[in-house]
């Protein structure tokens, strides 16, 4: 904690695992793109928007070769995360493998995205790279979106979660600090749809030995991982909560 | 039992993350209210009410901060009221 960061930069968050979002003073909704060079195999993790793509290009050519990119993870299809892709598909005239639900493969299509897909459920949930690394896949219905499904690097233990345990904060830096807690309330309060729905779900990470969680929105959690998992599991959420307001 | 005090320290460690502690801390000082770093009410202005406070420090958060700071813990405060039986003066 506390060290200086170039967020003008990629950053590396474990070996070979980089960072390639961006920050804005005047945002509480941050993005954060992420890559997984294995070698053969290189995973874009929730590459970003239209408004960004420029800056996370730059940061991607600064990691890898572009070219080398032949996976592309999507937890779901909200805008900020994916509606990138197609101008990477435009800049390095090339199609990817797309790893998301089969849900969600029936809404990429409409951002004009040509690459093909692997449903994940389809598949066991779980994608072997040539090296022998395994991505596991975990579905969470309904947290927000029906096919909501989060990724599991079995070498690193990062959990890339999506919009789960991300955080709505002007206040931001690349790892939570110590009142990231309560930016992560103030954005699942409003986009899970209930208590019930959210425990079930983040209960299913406690089979898993969780090194790090690195979320598409806010800072990434890499001490006292299972304090962050309790507080998502006994946190009251929905708009029903709203009640009586209208 | 839970009061109106509470509530405001809710808020107050609400808005910690999402604007960071410096920043509330010296908005919730213009207001006569005293926060220690871990988000607690250390005094609060004489002849006001905690009730009274928690309405004037919403609405100004809302003019100085704007929406986002009001709904990043309207839920919260919602939820908080409706357990500890608290008629919700928002």
């Amino acid at each position: 904690m506390g060290e200086e960061l170039d967020y003008s930069r990629a950053i590396e968050i474990h070996d070979g695992i980089y960072w390639l979002g961006w920050t804005e003073e005047n945002s509480a909704f941050r993005s954060n793109p992420y890559l997984i060079d294995d070698g053969e195999d290189v995973i874009l993790i929730e590459p970003g928007s239209v408004p960004h793509f420029n800056t996370f290009y730059s940061k991607l050519e600064s990691v890898v070769e572009p070219e080398r990119v032949n996976y592309i993870f999507v937890s779901h299809q909200d805008p900020d995360l994916c509606t990138g892709i197609p101008l990477l598909e435009e800049r390095l005239n090339k199609t990817f493998t797309i790893l998301t639900h089969t849900r969600t493969t029936f809404l990429l299509p409409f951002y004009g995205i040509k690459s093909r897909y692997y449903a994940v459920d389809m598949h066991g949930w779980k994608l072997k790279l040539k090296s022998g690394r395994e991505l596991k896949f975990i579905f969470m219905p309904y947290c927000h979106f029906p096919g909501m499904t989060v990724m599991y690097d079995e070498k690193s233990k990062i959990l890339f979660s999506g919009d789960l345990f991300g955080g709505l904060s002007y206040d931001w830096s690349l790892y939570a600090g110590e009142w990231y807690i309560e930016a992560m309330k103030a954005f699942h309060e409003h986009y899970m749809p209930s208590k019930e729905i959210l425990r079930h779900n983040v209960s299913k990470l406690e089979k898993l030995d969780i090194a790090m969680i690195a979320p598409q929105h806010g800072s990434i959690i890499r001490e006292d991982v299972q304090r962050y998992i309790e507080a998502l599991k006994n946190l009251e959420c929905g708009e029903y909560m709203l009640l009586g307001e209208e | 039992m839970a009061t109106y005090r509470d509530a405001l320290e809710l808020v107050i460690r609400r808005e910690f993350g999402v604007y960071g502690a410096e920043k509330i801390i010296d908005f919730a000082a213009k207001l006569g209210i005293t926060v220690g770093r871990n988000g607690n009410i250390i005094s609060t202005p004489p002849g006001k009410s905690d009730r009274e406070l928690l309405v004037e420090f919403m609405n100004r958060l809302r003019e100085e901060f704007g929406e986002v700071s009001v709904i990043s813990c309207r839920v919260a405060l919602n939820s908080f009221f409706m357990k500890n039986n608290l008629e919700n003066p928002l």
